[in-house]
């Protein structure tokens, strides 16, 4: 466009007509008293600002540097690739803060994470470094997490159940470095156990419960669930997994050390192994793989059989539950029970909300139904389109076979 | 001797601690529900052995009568104020009257509830702790055998030597009904025991706790109608679709295969229980 049409000036004929007849004006100070104005006329096509997707919103405020935005330049910044990032590197530690994690299969769960950011603040605001003890292989970035340093103890030479090694170890470390806290998750997979043992060993009380940390300060969750304890702080912290810290945004070296070496002598607690366990009568809140029956299901003692040749825990909808083929704690869902298993098979149900509020937090969820377009088709990452009661004997077919 | 006697054939002791419980929503004063577990599994045991329950605390408190009513024929109370650690006059106790076992509850009701007092005793006497306790028998050759609860609703077999201190969660089996009879029947013995003061958390606040608001995964839609999508769970757009309806097997087959990819059938494809937990 030419540049002449951007500078145009913007006319009132409203003013003009007053000051045609004598009269005074009022108000506006971008006009002159013959009112003329002296702002500029903003050329809409060319001050366009692209905001996210497709909606072009105008940007008055660029108009008089007629600018003019591309759509990829908007956009929002993309994550940095690992080798863009400089991690933070502290060369020479005063202390460490030493974080002991759970880890499920390698991976660190949320309760770990909020530890370590809870590490990385005890850590930032003087010379310290946090250190990450593993007992499982890991390939995990944990600098990602804000971690300095890591130390690994291997578990292959001691088969099952140690705790006592584990806690061996971790008393060699706070020995042989200077360690200022010790931190870990007050979970059920074995962490808080752990960290309660390190503590008697060491023969300082723990802090359990820590649900904020402050200035040399924390406030721990006591038995009463109205009341806070608010105390200084301590060795040896455990963290609730409801603790409020903030998301570590450091990125860290995370070098691995050499491990002390801990004496792999005769334990004192032997593991005899799992024991076998009557699938239905584990809680579903418990279960991991978890069997429900919808309306579709019709071949009750195939339903039951299927679900003891998997060892899946039954469960039903609402519908089952009130026709009285499953228990009524055996029910998912709103006024049920809410299932976290790692695997939920949904066999002829549709997926009604109240039913899909139950299984929220399940990982995978595998339904079975002849509606393609049902409800629960959306919620499954694997959708069987079929009739359930010609699926349910093939499937236990297949289990049984594969002896 | 049968087996169920130690060598210089004494008998098998085991030892309940108790403490007071609060009903969460209403804080009524009632029996603390782990300890009150922990004490079912020894009443629960077929095998003839002697046990001893024992409460660091008011001797006049009225919880006691509470497990009395479970059948007990005396509890032996070491009197302690609230200001008092527990610990300390628990292990004095212990180490004169040496049980093999010890159960408690995983933590107190009252109080900091850190659940450490379990351990504390462990490290003091010099015994053995395991966690998540749900069975306890007795072997020959003064062996215990355990049954341990791990995450998923599974049980661990653990094999310990005497002495040992355990600790009782929730996955053990619920206590009984306390009976009014039995709780007129049962006596309580004082035996004084040395007190001390729990110097550490005299610097404590203990102040009133407002419910902190839950932390939420943020998700940055493009509109109000996705965020809120996300917020109720129907973000969803469907995964993988296997159409089963001329041919079943193909559904059957899909489902193997997922369960499989998943590890939660064992290398034979059958499913197999023992595969399902996650710890080692």
């Amino acid at each position: 466009m030419p540049k002449n049409k951007d500078r145009r000036i913007r006319r009132d004929p409203r003013r003009e007509r007053i000051a045609r007849q004598g009269k005074s004006v009022g108000g506006s100070e971008h006009f002159d008293i013959d009112g003329r104005a002296d702002r500029v006329r903003k050329f809409p096509h060319f001050c366009r600002s692209v905001t996210y997707g497709e909606r072009v919103r105008i940007n008055p405020f660029a108009a008089t540097q007629n600018i003019r935005c591309s759509k990829s330049e908007s956009q929002p910044k993309k994550h940095e690739s690992k080798s863009d990032i400089k991690p933070s590197i502290i060369t020479d530690p005063s202390y460490f803060v030493v974080v002991v994690p759970d880890l499920l299969a390698g991976r660190p769960t949320d309760h770990d994470r909020l530890t370590f950011s809870a590490a990385r603040q005890l850590a930032s605001d003087t010379d310290g470094a946090v250190l990450a003890v593993l007992f499982e292989d890991s390939d995990f970035d944990f600098g990602k997490l804000g971690v300095d340093r890591i130390m690994k103890f291997s578990t292959v030479l001691l088969a099952g159940y140690s705790p006592e090694y584990r806690a061996d170890a971790i008393v060699s470390i706070a020995q042989e470095t200077p360690v200022r806290h010790i931190l870990f998750p007050d979970s059920k997979f074995g962490s808080g156990d752990l960290g309660r043992r390190v503590a008697a060993r060491l023969g300082c009380r723990p802090a359990s419960g820590v649900r904020q940390i402050g200035e040399g300060q924390i406030v721990c969750k006591s038995a009463d669930p109205l009341l806070e304890i608010h105390r200084s702080l301590c060795t040896i912290m455990l963290m609730d997994p409801e603790i409020d810290v903030e998301t570590t945004q450091i990125y860290c070296e995370g070098r691995e050390l050499n491990a002390p070496l801990v004496d792999i002598s005769m334990p004192k607690l032997q593991d005899g192994g799992l024991e076998q366990v009557d699938v239905s009568g584990i809680p579903l809140s418990e279960a991991s793989l978890i069997l429900a029956a919808g309306a579709g299901v019709s071949d009750w003692q195939e339903f039951y059989n299927l679900a003891e040749s998997l060892g899946a825990a039954i469960a039903g909808s609402r519908v089952v539950v009130d026709k009285g083929f499953v228990g009524r704690d055996r029910q998912v869902g709103a006024s049920g029970v809410s299932v976290a298993g790692r695997c939920y098979i949904a066999l002829g149900i549709s997926g009604a909300p109240q039913h899909l509020q139950g299984i929220v937090d399940c990982d995978l969820v595998i339904a079975v139904n002849t509606d393609p377009g049902c409800p629960m088709s959306l919620r499954a990452d694997l959708m069987i389109v079929g009739d359930v009661n010609s699926i349910m004997p093939i499937l236990r077919e297949i289990i049984s076979d594969r002896l | 001797m049968t087996g169920f006697e130690k060598q210089n054939g004494q008998r098998l002791l085991v030892a309940v601690l108790i403490s007071t419980g609060r009903n969460p929503v209403s804080g009524v004063v009632r029996r603390a529900e782990l300890d009150a577990r922990a004490l079912e599994i020894v009443l629960a045991l077929d095998t003839d052995v002697q046990f001893e329950v024992i409460h660091a605390g008011d001797p006049e408190n009225p919880v006691l009568k509470d497990y009395l009513g479970m059948g007990l024929s005396d509890i032996t109370v070491l009197p302690c104020d609230p200001d008092d650690d527990p610990a300390s006059s628990l292990v004095w106790y212990l180490n004169r009257i040496r049980p093999d076992v010890v159960l408690t509850g995983n933590r107190a009701e009252t109080g900091e509830g850190s659940g450490f007092i379990p351990y504390a005793v462990a490290q003091q006497l010099g015994a053995l702790f395991v966690a998540q306790i749900t069975a306890l028998k007795f072997l020959a050759d003064s062996k215990l055998q355990l049954s341990q609860s791990i995450p998923g609703g599974y049980r661990r077999r653990l094999y310990a030597q005497p002495p040992i201190v355990g600790s009782v969660d929730g996955s053990a089996l619920p206590p009984r009904i306390p009976a009014y009879a039995r709780s007129q029947r049962g006596k309580i013995h004082i035996v004084e025991a040395p007190r001390q003061n729990d110097a550490q958390s005299a610097d404590w606040n203990i102040l009133t706790g407002r419910n902190k608001p839950k932390k939420i995964t943020r998700y940055h839609g493009e509109t109000m109608a996705e965020r809120l999508d996300f917020a109720w769970g129907q973000d969803r757009t469907g995964g993988t679709t296997i159409e089963a309806r001329k041919n079943p097997r193909n559904g059957a087959d899909a489902i193997h295969r997922a369960l499989g990819d998943a590890g939660l059938l064992d290398r034979a494809g059958k499913g197999d229980n023992s595969k399902l937990t996650d710890i080692t």
